[in-house]
């Protein structure tokens, strides 16, 4: 178990594996975004009362879903690495930040282009929804500029880990904004069965055909960005060396 | 065929007017479109820049291992040329900076020669 484990946060059998996986991933992000896109653009018959601005929500729904899982992601990787002081998982954490960052500024530029129509205005800073949502985007911006502060690497990793623990809270908080406070953002729709609504089976089965392939798209990100990263911090071991002279 | 007829618009004109929406529902998938371009291409582009800086620093570190090996040989032997003398200063310059890569002959051979003199000092 631990000798599994020790292997796991290795650099080089991460580098490695990922090599093998990588061109299949990028294969799936591409056919799984595709179709949904394809699908949202072309199939998906217009809501009773959105009309076609409803397809906005097949993007924005899940690209914000899914920003939700970068703290928790960075605080699992913190936490691997105050306590096991595991190189990998401060190079996945460094990067998930402003990757995090992208998608919270995503959500937020999507949300609004669709609240422009839906809710007549472009931000509403009384709702909680996007305020919260709004706060995520500095957090990670203050990860990301935190570390950049930090020479030693080993005590940028460490603040970044407890800054990316405490950050959970605010993912909390966006979840349940919508119910605690009842202001412009409407909470989830609940799955329904009835055809040509927004929330019926055409719009959610294609909302979650595009929610597997940002999460499929995040994974490829992240795995270029950290393979950059163990080839920068680990550039001195023999194994890189002699990949580098590979590829010469 | 039903997938055909399963298109919400009948021509072009209507797919790109989008129910009147043309500018939103566009612009968001304009921005997602861009978003993930960038989040992909920036890591490839930063991946080749990495590959190339290593793939110099690897050069340099052949030259000087050389270089100290062609110094050693020829201190031992007792010839002191200037030519030795002159690969003395660069190895003491190679931390310094990348100075030294303007005065290394062609890069190729570097890896060859030092092999060559393995060879021979074993």
């Amino acid at each position: 178990m631990w000798l599994w484990f020790a292997k796991l946060g290795s650099p080089k059998w991460f580098y490695e594996l990922s090599s093998k996986w990588l061109p299949w991933l990028v294969v799936a992000t591409v056919l799984v975004i595709g179709t949904a896109t394809v699908w949202a653009l072309l199939f998906l018959p217009p809501d009773y009362q959105q009309g076609y601005t409803s397809r906005i929500l097949v993007v924005h729904v899940a690209v914000a879903g899914t920003s939700l899982a970068f703290f928790p992601l960075m605080a699992v990787a913190g936490t691997i690495t105050l306590v096991w002081k595991m190189k990998l998982a401060d190079m996945v954490a460094k990067n998930a930040a402003a990757l995090g960052a992208w998608f919270s500024f995503i959500t937020l530029a999507t949300g609004s282009i669709w609240g422009s129509v839906s809710w007549g205005t472009w931000w509403e800073w009384s709702d909680s929804r996007l305020v919260s949502m709004l706060f995520q985007f500095f957090l990670l911006l203050g990860v990301v500029s935190l570390r950049s502060a930090l020479e030693d690497t080993d005590k940028a990793a460490k603040a970044c880990a407890l800054l990316s623990i405490v950050g959970c809270i605010n993912v909390v908080i966006i979840k349940y904004s919508v119910e605690w406070w009842n202001t412009l953002h409407q909470p989830a729709s609940p799955v329904s069965l009835q055809s040509g609504s927004a929330n019926g089976p055409e719009f959610w089965i294609a909302t979650a055909l595009m929610i597997l392939g940002v999460y499929l798209f995040l994974s490829v990100s992240l795995i270029l960005s950290t393979r950059n990263e163990i080839l920068q911090r680990e550039r001195r071991a023999l194994w890189v060396q002699e990949l580098v002279a590979a590829e010469r | 065929m039903d997938l055909i007829n399963a298109i919400q618009f009948d021509s072009w004109a209507e797919f790109i007017d989008m129910g009147g929406y043309a500018f939103n529902v566009w612009a968001v998938y304009g921005l997602f479109a861009l978003f993930i371009a960038v989040n992909i291409l920036v890591p490839l582009r930063r991946r080749s820049a990495l590959l190339r800086d290593l793939r110099r620093r690897a050069r340099i570190d052949d030259q000087v291992a050389l270089n100290s090996a062609a110094t050693n040989r020829e201190s031992m032997s007792g010839v002191q040329t200037a030519e030795a003398e002159s690969q003395g200063q660069s190895d003491e310059s190679v931390d310094a900076g990348d100075a030294i890569e303007t005065s290394q002959p062609a890069s190729q051979s570097a890896s060859d020669l030092r092999r060559s003199q393995q060879g021979e000092n074993s």
